[in-house]
């Protein structure tokens, strides 16, 4: 009888060591209710739910000890001395959990280009095509990026840090995992990895519409935001043939590294504008586009084990996120008031906001701050130029930063 | 006994040694002139853009030209239709009356007219006013914005 009860209590024992609560520490608690944090931004408040709930759940997925789904150490691309060998791809498929395998989309850059032909068969350039002077407050507001660069670099972080964390400001989750992924590779950042830039982005572009008024009514008066614009030209189909393969060549040629991400942009824009592959077009921005994302998220997520989070550097990542942000804005709105300054009030300075790439939220944004001025106002057409030109200069601007770095 | 340079592990170790990256110094030479290259790329690639799609619409623009040329007969016959239609249709017009108000209102007439078809009545269009005075966005294209921002 006294055995029974020695192999019964000998049984529990080993439940209770093999069991995640023996192993659960304070911070996988902490990023167990941060995860909750999430989920509940996901789902009650609605910020970028598609994405946000997936990475949320990866959160818990990854923090639950010995769930062993995801394997940092895999990825370190360190051997047992501390010394940097590279990722041995072999053994991530060999050992690897089920998030380690999908994070290979994420640390291979297949997912962001991929997330780029979906956004190109959504994306119409037609406000772009029709005013193309837009371009300019495009490309004002990646000073953002810059800036941050400055920052970071001050704050203390290397070269591929602060080219990871800058790139937040282009307002574009696909570019900054695409970005991060590269410049963080080969074991150059102890402290921060792809999946801390992909939380920071996502956060933040689920905040624009927070983020952004009050910058864009401070820098502007009542009369600037009152400007109606005149309506745009019609534009032909085959300019907006002609413009995707246009682009493509011209970005390709001047900043090679931005090839992938504007290259499959353009690609899904000609399959739309061609009129004549509507099958690839469904697939693409339907159910391609879902996969990729839930993949994406929850992997993303899952990368994000306490002890990259819960520290000072992350706190840093925040923090000049919400500047490169800011000043991203600025400078879109500035610019915007010099061309209602060379215009002669032509132009309403808000749209320049939209020139951060965050699609379609950031025109969004720059239409509700004009109709709160005047509810005749109706700027979302021409926020939508810019907007776009905000996602082809971010990545140039992602290019510029991986050939310099 | 093989050698140790024959043993492929040893020689990849060796040879192919994987280094961490190396990375340039973070000083404020550095910094600036990365913010002053990654600007003036971005700027230098999107004027770039810029005037080529101002050309392709200068191309464009002259293209069309040449074709509102050639359809001009094409226009002429089809006006002449449209003025048979008015004259079945009694419109009162105080509204200003330039060549595309009239064809508007003799289509919208003219569906008014099938619709009392359907249910065995007769409509009449007895005027058309402006709303107001005041030059403003039309109609339609309201309807249109409206249709196009209720997504978002």
């Amino acid at each position: 009888m006294g055995e029974i009860i020695n192999i019964f209590l000998d049984t529990l024992k080993d439940l209770w060591f093999q069991s995640g609560l023996y192993a659960l520490g304070i911070k996988d608690i902490l990023m167990i209710l941060l995860s909750f944090l999430f989920m509940y931004l996901a789902i009650a408040k609605q910020f970028e739910p598609l994405l946000l709930l997936p990475i949320a759940f990866g959160m818990l997925l990854t923090n639950l000890p010995f769930a062993e789904m995801y394997h940092p150490e895999l990825f370190s691309g360190l051997n047992e001395a501390g010394d940097y060998v590279g990722i041995d791809y072999g053994a991530v498929l060999h050992d690897g959990g089920l998030l380690d395998i999908l994070y290979l989309g994420v640390k291979l850059q297949i997912y962001p280009p991929l997330i780029f032909l979906g956004i190109g068969t959504m994306t119409d350039f037609s406000a772009l095509i029709a005013n193309p002077k837009s371009f300019l407050l495009g490309a004002a507001a990646q000073a953002g990026i810059f800036f941050t660069f400055v920052g970071a670099a001050i704050l203390g972080f290397n070269a591929a840090e602060a080219g990871s964390i800058a790139i937040i400001g282009g307002a574009d989750g696909p570019t900054s995992i695409y970005v991060s992924s590269k410049l963080l590779a080969g074991g150059v950042s102890k402290d921060i990895d792809t999946g801390t830039i992909a939380l920071a982005a996502y956060t933040y572009m689920a905040l624009v519409p927070i983020i952004q008024p009050p910058i864009m009514k401070v820098l502007t008066t009542k009369k600037e935001r009152s400007v109606k614009m005149a309506q745009l030209r019609t534009v032909s189909k085959t300019e907006k043939l002609i413009f995707p393969i246009a682009v493509t060549i011209i970005i390709a040629l001047l900043v090679p590294s931005a090839a992938p991400l504007v290259g499959m942009l353009m690609l899904g824009n000609l399959l739309k504008e061609s009129g004549v592959c509507s099958r690839l077009v469904d697939t693409a921005q339907n159910a391609l586009m879902n996969i990729i994302t839930i993949f994406l998220g929850v992997s993303v997520g899952a990368t994000t084990k306490a002890d990259k989070i819960l520290n000072v550097s992350f706190a840093k990542v925040i923090a000049l996120g919400v500047v490169a942000f800011g000043i991203g804005t600025a400078c879109g709105v500035l610019f915007g008031k010099i061309m209602y300054k060379v215009t002669k009030g032509k132009v309403n300075p808000l749209i320049g906001s939209a020139g951060v790439s965050a699609v379609p939220m950031a025109a969004r944004v720059s239409q509700k701050v004009g109709a709160e001025t005047d509810p005749t106002n109706f700027l979302l057409m021409h926020a939508m130029g810019p907007n776009v030109a905000g996602v082809i200069g971010s990545a140039v601007a992602a290019g510029v930063l991986l050939s310099v770095i | 006994m093989i050698p140790d340079f024959f043993n492929a592990q040893n020689y990849l170790n060796t040879v192919f040694q994987p280094m961490a990256k190396e990375l340039p110094d973070m000083n404020i030479s550095y910094v600036a002139a990365v913010v002053i290259t990654g600007l003036s790329v971005v700027f230098l690639s999107l004027v770039i853009l810029i005037l080529f799609i101002n050309l392709l619409g200068i191309f464009f623009k002259r293209k069309k030209k040449d074709n509102n040329k050639t359809s001009s007969a094409m226009k002429e016959q089809v006006s002449a239709k449209v003025e048979t239609v008015k004259s079945n249709v009694s419109a009162e017009k105080t509204a200003a009356a330039s060549d595309d108000n009239d064809e508007i209102i003799a289509v919208i007439s003219a569906a008014i007219s099938a619709l009392g078809d359907a249910d065995g009545k007769t409509y009449k269009v007895k005027s058309v006013r402006a709303v107001s005075s005041k030059p403003s966005r039309s109609s339609w294209a309201m309807a249109g914005l409206q249709n196009n921002t209720a997504p978002f």
